[in-house]
């Protein structure tokens, strides 16, 4: 077992993926806040299946459109140009790193806890009337570094796998041991790579934290609290479950209380059920 | 102390029935997960939760 030295830890940096093309212009002429929507579905139109990608998120109960959308415009207009920005970066992450192409991880598996991740911090979001497109953007993507150390060196998580068994410790603890850098530190860098929203940035870095960040805290607290609650209503479904510890302060910079989550409870676990069975 | 209620559904949504065959799987499971946070006050809270959801606990 050796640790990554800086020189392979900029190797690695250096692999990692792009965003589709056509993600990245239509992000851009969105942040340049001339965009129409016509524009926005011309770039597109010129990947097929990023559109179908797209209006298949755009359709999913977590945007809660539910098959009424049939064309990027109409997308655009229903769900602002906002929306449109958040699902594309999700639709871009998908494609980059497909379920179809696991190296080491399942990326399957993956996949479907991103996704009960970014249901359930919608979810919440909307409870705690926080912004639910980026609560469901940094759902999905906080565990981005995973993926990217699944790409870019596969080889090396086997041996993170027996650390983290031998010494009985958490996942992005033995990815620091083992590789030098946790997925958390990865996936940052990705997502400055992707200029993906600042705030999603520092959660995908900060969401097993000790502490909150002093920006974006709020963004960083629900995303924890989601990951928590979708491992801890997975322990029946996936073997090994183990419950990441909370942030310091989490509830209170989210002005919620455990009975309140209590409450909530059963719709949670049945929108981790709809999207596991999806 | 947990009192499990055998064979009740603990909400229309839940797919996990407790009965007599699985509630030891259950428990075991939920310990497993939560057993790096025995002193994290907070985490406890959230464990007396999930009991509850699972095995619909009177706590």
């Amino acid at each position: 077992m050796s640790v990554m030295n800086a020189a392979e830890l900029e190797q690695l940096i250096n692999q990692l993926p792009v965003l589709p093309a056509v993600v990245q212009r239509a992000v851009e002429v969105i942040d340049s806040e001339e965009a129409s929507q016509s524009e926005v579905a011309d770039i597109l139109a010129q990947d097929p299946a990023m559109v179908t990608q797209l209006l298949g998120l755009a359709n999913s109960p977590f945007y809660g459109l539910s098959g009424k959308v049939l064309s990027i415009e109409k997308a655009c207009i229903i769900l602002g140009m906002h929306t449109i920005r958040n699902a594309l970066l999700a639709a871009g992450a998908m494609r980059t790193f497909p379920a179809s192409s696991s190296r080491y991880y399942d990326r399957e598996v993956l996949w479907q806890h991103a996704l009960s991740v970014a249901g359930v911090a919608k979810f919440l979001a909307s409870r705690l009337r926080m912004d639910e497109g980026s609560a469901f953007t940094a759902g999905l993507l906080h565990d981005i570094g995973k993926l990217a150390f699944d790409e870019c060196c596969p080889e090396r998580l086997a041996e993170v796998n027996l650390y983290q068994r031998e010494n009985d410790c958490y996942e992005y603890e033995a990815e620091l041991v083992v590789l030098g850098i946790g997925h958390m530190k990865l996936g940052e860098k990705l997502a400055q790579y992707w200029k993906l929203p600042a705030a999603v940035t520092v959660t995908i870095a900060g969401h097993h934290s000790a502490n909150l960040a002093e920006e974006n805290s709020e963004l960083m607290a629900l995303v924890n609290l989601s990951d928590l609650l979708c491992h801890s209503l997975q322990i029946m479904s996936q073997d090994d479950v183990t419950v990441p510890p909370l942030i310091n302060n989490c509830l209170p910079t989210l002005n919620v209380t455990w009975d309140q989550i209590r409450e909530w409870l059963p719709e949670i676990g049945a929108l981790i059920q709809q999207t596991t069975r999806a | 102390m947990i009192t499990i209620m055998s064979d009740e559904k603990i909400h229309p949504d839940a797919d996990i029935t407790v009965s007599d065959s699985n509630r030891d799987e259950i428990v075991t499971r939920i310990e497993r997960a939560f057993c790096k946070v025995k002193n994290d006050s907070e985490l406890k809270e959230l464990r007396l939760i999930v009991e509850e959801y699972y095995l619909g606990a009177q706590l």
